[in-house]
């Protein structure tokens, strides 16, 4: 199948790419937990992560293969895994992440080791026989839009001088989040050598779909408790606190803005749900998901390639 | 991206239990009483049809950051 091609293809170049940190075991080791914690590194994982693959998914779409895009799909994964171990170190919020099993300082080491590696990944198109100045063109949209999401992070770590707007919040996500999703988009239909109309069209898919991604993450947050738990302000949050009245929305402000409520999960996730924040939210990811596959229809892709991100993002046919 | 017509819907279908009978009932029906935008009429048309959360394609995503 095309997704297990394409991933242990993508395995290969990382693996490639942390091979000469095979003498200091103890780095490499970190590094590879930092990875597998993305499943489509984890070859024939059930479910892939599937965002990975979009760099190749487009590339071939546009030019045939993916092979040529490999070392930028290999950058997203290990620019993508810097900035989970960093968030992760930011916030605080997991047991599981590198900070929290083998320290701050080990982590934030091993994540600008990830940052160098994949700059290394980038160059490594030239064995690809990528044109330099399109190499130097993937190396501005890297740092353009990797600064956004460090300003989008910025945003979201900074204390609010109270509840943060639908706008504020759809901002963040764009910067934090749909960075990640568009750069995928972008370099991988820059290295197939498409022309602007194409890669703008498949950028926006990438930055509306990352906004969608991210508030239907927030969705299934409440439905399992853990955003809740974290009292993780997300859109659920900001509509039902900015739009209800009464009682209820009494006691999802207590819960959010203090420590001291009561409340167990399930409550907050019931208040949630009757206040229609849950609902609310969940069309939000639609309209967002709409947005990305009109932008995806702009870029005119062949079928096959068509098929295989709608059914990243819709119900669409599989292959 | 704020939107007022779409907040009134909610609103009227979470505010109250005859509206919410009916919306569930024949959504589209409800919909045309509120002023939406196509984009905003076809993902609540799309949400009341469509698969749960869990069920949903893009939740295999997860958080681009978590």
């Amino acid at each position: 199948m095309w997704q297990e091609e394409q991933s242990a293809s993508l395995k290969n170049e990382i693996d490639a790419l942390l091979e000469p940190l095979g003498q200091v075991a103890g780095l490499h080791r970190l590094l590879t937990e930092a990875l597998v914690g993305a499943e489509p590194y984890r070859v024939g994982g059930a479910r892939n992560r599937p965002w990975d693959l979009l760099p190749l998914i487009i590339c071939e779409g546009i030019c045939g293969h993916f092979k040529a895009a490999l070392p930028a799909a290999a950058a997203v994964r290990l620019f993508k895994s810097a900035a989970e171990v960093f968030d992760d170190v930011e916030d605080a919020d997991s047991s599981r992440s590198l900070a929290a099993i083998y320290g701050n300082a080990a982590a934030i080491n091993a994540g600008t080791a990830l940052v160098v590696l994949a700059e290394k990944a980038i160059a490594r198109l030239r064995f690809r026989r990528v044109p330099d100045a399109t190499i130097v063109r993937i190396v501005e949209v890297v740092n353009a839009l990797y600064t956004t999401a460090c300003a989008g992070q910025h945003l979201d770590l900074s204390p609010d001088a109270g509840l943060p707007s639908e706008e504020r919040y759809l901002r963040m996500v764009t910067m934090k989040s749909s960075s990640h999703v568009e750069c995928a988009c972008r370099i991988g239909a820059l290295v197939a050598g498409a022309g602007d109309p194409t890669i703008e069209s498949y950028a926006a898919f990438g930055r509306s779909l990352g906004v969608a991604v991210q508030i239907t993450n927030d969705v299934q947050g409440i439905e399992s408790g853990a955003d809740v738990a974290k009292r993780k302000i997300t859109l659920p949050v900001i509509y039902a606190l900015s739009n209800t009245h009464g009682p209820g929305a009494a006691r999802l402000s207590a819960w959010y803005r203090s420590r001291e409520s009561k409340l167990e999960a399930g409550d907050i996730k019931e208040l949630l749900t009757e206040s229609g924040a849950m609902y609310y939210s969940r069309v939000k990811a639609e309209m967002f998901k709409g947005a990305a596959l009109e932008a995806l229809s702009r870029a005119n892709p062949s079928t096959a390639t068509l098929n295989r991100l709608k059914m990243l993002v819709d119900r669409g046919p599989s292959q | 991206m704020e939107s007022k017509g779409l907040q009134d819907l909610v609103k009227k279908v979470f505010g109250d239990a005859l509206a919410k009978a009916e919306f569930e009932r024949d959504p589209e029906k409800v919909v045309a009483r509120f002023q939406l935008r196509e984009s905003e009429r076809k993902a609540v048309m799309a949400t009341a049809t469509g698969p749960g959360v869990d069920d949903d394609p893009v939740i295999l995503w997860n958080s681009p950051v978590p």
